[in-house]
């Protein structure tokens, strides 16, 4: 639950500097296109430290009530991570409801290593960028 | 001669000394001036087309010194790696066999598969520029299941259905005939689990070019490094033989995965030409994981007709059997004639039949580990054996009893080509059922029953071949090299003596047993026979450690040598006694002449032969130093019973092995010690391929167990104190009277276990491994 409209959270949601402020470990996010960003994002996944340089792509776009989020994360020698989230706005009587949905599969050293723990950090990953997300709207409320 | 170091001596191992104080040398504790480091990039997709490979960034990174791709070695005409053994189909038609180079050039077919190489002054360099190393991959739908891998996605575009070949072996009309008149058919779907070999020194590679000669010298961790030079220069096209000079320094385990020839080193010795440095690679354990050749991993269904009494009229197998994505060394050999020669088991079973499919999936190459197609024959046989004599309420020790091939029906021809010639198997299953108390079994299970406990006793009467041989029999069936061993026994000037030998030792204790063997015959120290080995400057040639050969063939290689010096010997003495030949007697170090007290030791006459004044000058050349090369006339068969019991715990399906006794035949033993020391191992690797190991990739072609935290290795609390036994029909045909033990631990035990955890849960199929989540699914239907 976000207090805001869902234009205002739709805006937000496109946004490369609030993303990059969102996500955990996102060093750089510029937008290539109207729905395409490239970032370069810092995970652990497990014993596996790797930097990713990610495409990530928004398609399904059905402004401002939902879209697919198509990342393709490049790790170099630690292989490739591919995700898909699923998310839509819903408007509410005190702000907008966002819910979403993550799937995903990984590759090369990464599945070696940490196939076990991808989902779980991936879901932690979503988490924690909502969890920010929502929380810059209640900082900029009481600001 | 019985001395406290000679033939059947438990002498402590010499070579435990540098290895338990950290003095051994392994291929990683070398360095060579100027060397640097070689990193490889792999294949993050099971599957996929190499559209393009972007190098520019990685090359600017820092130290790097070079970077090459499988084009590279192609256009400087790098060959593919070959496989050493032709099989062919039923139809007569040979085996398919895919191009396979050392670095990808078109397409990765497996998590792994090699696509650069990246050479920089620092290890750390060199992973950084690996990082930087840009592919361009379309991905392709892998093929992963082995049983539907015919009708899948065509990998290789010259192997139509992904497969290698059909293969057959033994009577078809025959075993259905006897399946026509069977009054009981026992059959099981059994699935042979795919095992990754983790030997505890991973592979690694030292290659150096001598711009000056133009000669190469690659150490690396090789079971067989004339095998190594071999196919580097005649298939590869590295350099010719004589320019190549392969050392297997120290190697800590090998399981068969070090036999093959890799990629890896491949690609080390080649480049280490084209940059002018040498050149060091060695496996992260990740690595090992992903491209080391995985074993085993077969689908079967098998089989066995009885008679209304219980005895074996036929039997009928029918496997389907992984390669992986390309043909290891000796892959193809592997489920064909080193596991359907192997289904008689140690039963006169009159008529058997198998039929061999072999397939390509997109997971690393499958090859020999120990045991290499014989555990699998001994699971399938055993397996069988074992329900058959459930469903008809037999005793299992008695339903075998009655079907053993006899000492007196020795030589024995099996209806699967091999003629096993000694044995006394009921020997052996009677010794192991009196060390396993097993007359007091009943009473056993009711007190684990009371205790709410299930208990189960399980068999395994299981036979192998060793020493693969002869080299005219295996070269007809397709084998690509000779199966002899070569010993050179050098007498030195004071007598001490070095013995050259072509197999390797990797754990196994060679610098002991073949001293044991030599100081034996001579009649001279122990400490005084140095064994070397592992080296193509120093050995004539060889085919190196596998199959349990090395006694068998290496060892009666140089026991023939070693007749040789003595015959040698004789002579020199006879002039120095001034008498014959033929009156000469050795023993014990000792020449002597008959009704004289006069009397020369072996010191005395080995200085003779090099500083020649009391010598026969005019009939023998002066020196003692002679070399053999053996070739064995047929395969040795050890043989024997494995016993296990387990207890299981319902609540958790927890499973404790409270009992494991085996006996075993080796022949003549050498070292007890080191006999036993293998028998544990071996029993060991065979109930971790029972009841944790296991090799998997998910649809995707991804290898879920790549590293420890997946994959469980047995560990010391996992197996019990074992009884370990022999008994002893020595072989007929080689000198020493020797059968091999390396693998028997192996080959016997994972079908014991199973048996003793199907008992217990009296349950007929229970796929490996059996984990306390299967046993406990198996125990609650869930």
């Amino acid at each position: 639950m976000i207090p805001a409209t869902r234009e205002e959270v739709w805006v937000a949601l496109r946004s490369p500097e609030i993303l990059q402020e969102c996500i955990d470990g996102c060093e750089e996010m510029t937008a290539l296109d109207t729905n395409e960003y490239e970032a370069l994002v810092r995970v652990k996944l497990g014993p596996v430290r790797a930097k990713f340089r990610s495409i990530i792509r928004m398609l399904n776009v059905v402004a401002p009530e939902s879209y697919t989020l198509a990342v393709n994360a490049r790790g170099g020698n630690a292989g490739f991570g591919i995700g898909q989230a699923h998310v839509s706005l819903m408007p509410s009587e005190s702000g907008t409801t966002l819910s979403y949905e993550v799937t995903g599969t990984v590759s090369g050293k990464l599945a070696q290593l940490g196939s076990r723990l991808f989902l779980s950090v991936a879901n932690k990953m979503t988490a924690s960028f909502f969890n920010k997300f929502c929380a810059r709207w209640d900082n900029t409320r009481s600001a | 001669m019985t001395t406290k170091t000679g033939i059947g001596a438990s002498v402590l191992r010499k070579e435990d000394a540098r290895f338990i104080t950290g003095t051994g040398a392994y291929t990683d504790d070398l360095s060579l001036p100027g060397q640097v480091y070689c990193v490889f990039v792999r294949s993050p997709h099971a599957r996929a087309i190499i559209k393009s490979i972007d190098t520019t960034d990685a090359e600017s990174s820092g130290g790097v010194i070079a970077i090459f791709t499988g084009e590279d070695l192609r256009s400087d005409g790098i060959g593919d790696l070959p496989c050493g053994w032709l099989v062919k189909s039923k139809d007569g038609s040979d085996m398919l066999a895919p191009s396979h180079p050392a670095i990808a050039t078109t397409h990765v077919n497996y998590v792994g598969d090699i696509y650069a190489m990246v050479i920089a002054e620092t290890i750390e360099e060199a992973k950084n520029a690996a990082e930087l190393v840009e592919a361009d991959f379309e991905v392709l739908t892998p093929v992963v299941d082995v049983a539907t891998a015919t009708t899948a996605d065509q990998i290789h575009e010259n192997v139509p259905n992904n497969q290698c070949y059909d293969w057959e072996l033994g009577d078809s009309a025959a075993a259905d005939g006897a399946f026509a008149n069977a009054v009981h058919v026992t059959s099981l779907d059994i699935v042979n689990n795919r095992l990754i070999p983790n030997a505890i020194e991973p592979r690694a590679a030292l290659g150096n070019h001598d711009a000056a000669s133009g000669s190469y010298t690659l150490y690396t961790t090789s079971q067989n490094p004339h095998l190594e030079r071999l196919i580097l220069a005649a298939f590869v096209n590295v350099a010719p033989e004589a320019k190549l000079h392969v050392i297997s320094p120290d190697v800590g385990g090998g399981f068969g995965s070090k036999i093959f020839v890799y990629a890896e080193e491949t690609a080390v010795i080649w480049a280490t030409a084209k940059v002018g440095r040498p050149i060091k690679w060695r496996a992260e354990r990740i690595e090992s994981f992903q491209a080391d050749a995985h074993g085993r991993d077969h689908v079967t269904r098998a089989e066995l007709a009885l008679s209304g009494d219980g005895e074996f009229l036929g039997l009928r197998v029918k496997t389907i059997a992984n390669m992986g994505a390309y043909l290891s060394t000796f892959a193809s050999s592997v489920p064909t004639y080193l596991y359907g020669t192997l289904l008689s088991g140690q039963y006169k079973t009159p008529a058997i039949h198998v039929e061999v499919k072999s397939v390509f999936t997109n997971t690393a190459p499958v090859d020999a580990y120990r045991g290499a197609g014989r555990p699998e024959a001994t699971y399938v046989v055993e397996r069988l054996v074992e329900t058959a004599a459930r469903e008809l309420g037999v005793d299992p020790a008695e339903l075998r009893r009655k079907n053993f091939i006899q000492p007196s029906d020795f030589p024995y021809a099996t209806p699967v080509a091999l003629t096993y010639d000694t044995g006394d198997y009921e020997a052996s299953l009677e010794r192991a059922l009196s060390l396993a108390k097993y007359s007091e079994f009943a009473k056993r299970r009711n007190e684990s029953e009371a205790n709410g406990r299930k208990r189960g006793i399980g068999f395994s009467c299981y036979i192998e071949a060793c020493g693969l041989a002869p080299s005219q029999v295996a070269l007809s069936l397709g084998a690509g090299v000779g199966l002899f061993e070569s010993a050179e026994v050098r007498v030195d000037v004071t007598g001490s003596v070095t013995v050259m030998t072509g197999t390797h030792s990797h754990g196994q204790g060679h610098e002991t047993t073949f001293a044991q063997v030599v100081s034996d015959k001579l009649g001279i120290p122990f400490e005084n026979v140095t064994v070397v080995h592992g080296d193509t400057s120093k050995s004539d040639y060889g085919l190196g450690t596998y199959g349990s050969r090395s006694l068998v063939v290496g060892g009666s290689a140089i026991a023939t040598a070693t007749d040789k010096v003595i015959a040698k010997a004789k002579k020199i003495a006879a002039h120095m006694l001034n008498s014959t030949e033929e009156q000469v007697s050795f023993d014990d170090g000792i020449f002597k002449i008959p009704d004289s007290n006069e009397s020369l030791s072996f010191g005395e006459v080995a200085f003779s032969a090099y500083v020649p004044g009391d010598f026969p000058i005019e009939e023998l050349e002066p020196g003692l130093s002679e070399k053999a090369f053996y070739d064995p006339a047929n395969f040795t068969y050890p043989a024997g019973t494995h016993i296990c019991e387990v207890e299981v715990d319902p609540g958790t399906g927890t499973t404790e092995i409270v009992s494991f006794v085996a006996v075993d035949d080796f022949g003549t033993v050498i070292n007890p010690m080191i006999v036993e020391g293998q028998v544990h191992g071996g029993i060991t690797q065979g109930i971790g391929q029972a009841m944790l190991e296991h090799g998997v990739y998910d649809a995707d072609g991804q290898l879920l167990t790549g590293s420890y935290m997946d994959y469980t290795m047995p560990r010391a609390d996992d197996v019990p104190d074992f009884i370990v036994d022999t008994t002893v029909t020595p072989c007929t045909h080689n000198p020493l009277g020797a059968k091999g033990c390396g693998e028997a631990g192996a080959i016997g035990a994972t079908a014991a276990v199973m048996n003793a955890i199907t008992n217990a849960l009296d349950v007929k199929e229970l796929a490996m491994p059996a984990t306390a989540e299967t046993v406990w699914r198996a125990i609650t239907g869930d």
